[in-house]
């Protein structure tokens, strides 16, 4: 019930999260399209966990079970819409007939199974009981079908692109990956279901194979839409955590560059001094003030134009015949100046931690 | 309310305003040339870049306002990081609405020497990166960092999506 929950949580929440695209991004029928797609697993989900409520409300038990897959067939001709949207097939018009006319003859035969399907009478958390009963069988089997091929179809269109993102954009190929996953726990779930009806018709009755369905079902559901919530959380994790790394590199080449020239410090008053405390803002002012201090500083004549070399002309006496930034730039080359700081930062915090060469090793 | 506390509440909706400002400005590639290339269409005036080799002990960077254009003036030969730093400073003042006063002679004079063409005597204005003692050196610097850092970010994800691709569309 708590992992249902959490699925029905994520999912609002992943809808929320593309209507604000929209509304920030602007209308494009594929944005509403995936919108439209992800707000109808929600509704889904949503009504799956209140079903008995539901029922016990409008008087007709089982009722919130049909509204359920007219809901996550709709749900899933969005989805199909979208993908039809970013593979550009060259019979656009004939594949949109295709998915629009699979989706509408699967909402008619199911409601038709549904309405001939003897399970009017009392709520049921499975159709277990009933699941020989011809039109019950179209109603099961025949739906879990048609999902799975959707959900298949999806899968590996996801998986192919989450393979071509692998090393270029990490997030996405997560983000799709996860997706991916999420479709192929949801064609295990719909197999459960379909063993148990095939269980039933075969005459072999178990309550085991439905059960474990109804355990699973919300996984898909949530991994999903933690596939859609991982593209705008990845990059700022990834950047903190890169940001975070870089500043442990840099702070005591700082620290001692700004104590060496005060002047390119940026002394901030108290509540701009708190936004100073972002690692990410924090390392890109402590990289302009290290390099400010570079341009000034000047080390002696006899500097060893290299990383270490240039960390301990840092550290001793101020000379005054060569420009540190000029040192800096020769011994990191060819790396961008960016990178050559953060190389010098590492140089020096090395030499900070390592022990005084004239202190013998206990080793 | 005193008016120490009124200043200090007038630059700090200031402030918000310009990175306000900033954050629409700046620009999905991380590129700062480009960033310049909006604040000039967002102010409605162009903006002139000019690489100059500008000695040790002069400004790291000159803002020099004339009465049709904006020149921005930056140390030829410096790393990428500070020649961003500084142009992100200038930009800052702009974003800030500060107005660049001849309040002090000595970038004025280097200017003259310089770039003569520049200072037809009355018509041009300067503001000079150089320290940060006063209140608008200091917020431009910190309107710097938070653009450098706009800029940095716009960078660092900018190899991340493909355009077209699922992600792309997804973000």
């Amino acid at each position: 019930m708590r992992v249902l929950a959490m699925a029905v949580a994520v999912l609002w929440l992943a809808t929320g999260y593309r209507v604000l695209i929209i509304y920030r991004k602007g209308y494009a029928p594929w944005r509403a399209h995936l919108a439209a797609g992800i707000g109808g697993l929600a509704i889904a989900t949503t009504l799956y966990s209140i079903r008995a409520r539901v029922d016990e409300w409008a008087g007709v038990p089982n009722l919130s079970a049909l509204v359920n897959r007219v809901v996550i067939t709709a749900a899933f001709l969005f989805i199909q819409l979208y993908v039809l949207d970013l593979q550009k097939p060259s019979n656009h018009r004939q594949a949109l007939r295709v998915r629009v006319s699979g989706a509408a003859l699967v909402t008619v035969v199911t409601t038709a199974a549904w309405v001939m399907a003897p399970i009017h009478a009392v709520e049921l958390l499975d159709f277990t009981p009933v699941a020989a009963n011809p039109a019950v069988v179209v109603y099961t089997v025949g739906y879990y079908a048609y999902l799975s091929w959707l959900l298949l179809d999806l899968a590996i269109f996801t998986q192919r692109e989450a393979a071509t993102m692998k090393h270029t954009d990490r997030p996405g190929a997560v983000a799709t990956g996860l997706i991916a996953v999420g479709c192929y726990l949801g064609i295990v779930v719909t197999a459960l279901w379909t063993l148990n009806v095939v269980a039933v018709v075969a005459g072999h009755p178990t309550s085991r194979f439905a059960q474990a369905g109804l355990l699973l079902f919300p996984a898909p559901m949530a991994v999903l839409a933690a596939g859609l919530l991982m593209l705008p959380l990845l990059p700022q994790i990834t950047r903190r955590r890169d940001a975070l790394r870089q500043l442990r590199n840099i702070t005591p080449l700082w620290a001692h560059l700004v104590r060496a020239r005060p002047d390119v410090r940026l002394a901030l008053p108290g509540t701009l001094r708190l936004s100073m405390l972002h690692p990410e803002v924090s390392v890109q002012r402590r990289l302009i003030e290290i390099a400010d201090a570079l341009e000034a500083i000047t080390v002696p004549a006899d500097t060893a134009v290299t990383l270490p070399g240039l960390v301990e002309a840092l550290d001793g006496p101020a000379g005054d015949a060569r420009s540190a930034k000029g040192v800096l730039a020769i011994a990191a080359a060819p790396m961008h100046d960016t990178q050559a700081i953060l190389a010098l930062g590492q140089a020096f915090r090395d030499r900070s931690t390592r022990p005084p060469r004239d202190v013998p090793s206990k080793a | 309310m005193g008016r120490g506390t009124r200043d200090r509440f007038t630059r700090l909706s200031e402030r918000k305003r310009a990175v306000r400002a900033a954050r629409k400005l700046a620009p999905r590639d991380g590129n700062p040339d480009e960033l310049v290339s909006n604040v000039a269409a967002h102010r409605g005036r162009p903006i002139v870049m000019m690489p100059m080799p500008l000695p040790a002990e002069a400004p790291s960077g000159m803002w020099v306002s004339t009465e049709t254009s904006d020149y921005l003036i930056y140390p030829a030969e410096t790393t990428l990081t500070r020649r961003t730093a500084v142009i992100c400073h200038e930009v800052g003042h702009m974003l800030m609405g500060h107005d660049p006063g001849l309040v002090d002679e000595s970038p004025s004079s280097l200017l003259s020497a310089l770039a003569p063409d520049l200072m037809p005597g009355h018509a041009a204005r300067v503001l000079a990166r150089h320290g940060y003692n006063n209140a608008q050196e200091s917020d431009a610097e910190y309107l710097a960092t938070v653009l450098v850092t706009l800029l940095a970010r716009a960078k660092h994800d900018e190899g991340w999506s493909r355009p077209g691709s699922i992600s792309a569309r997804l973000r």
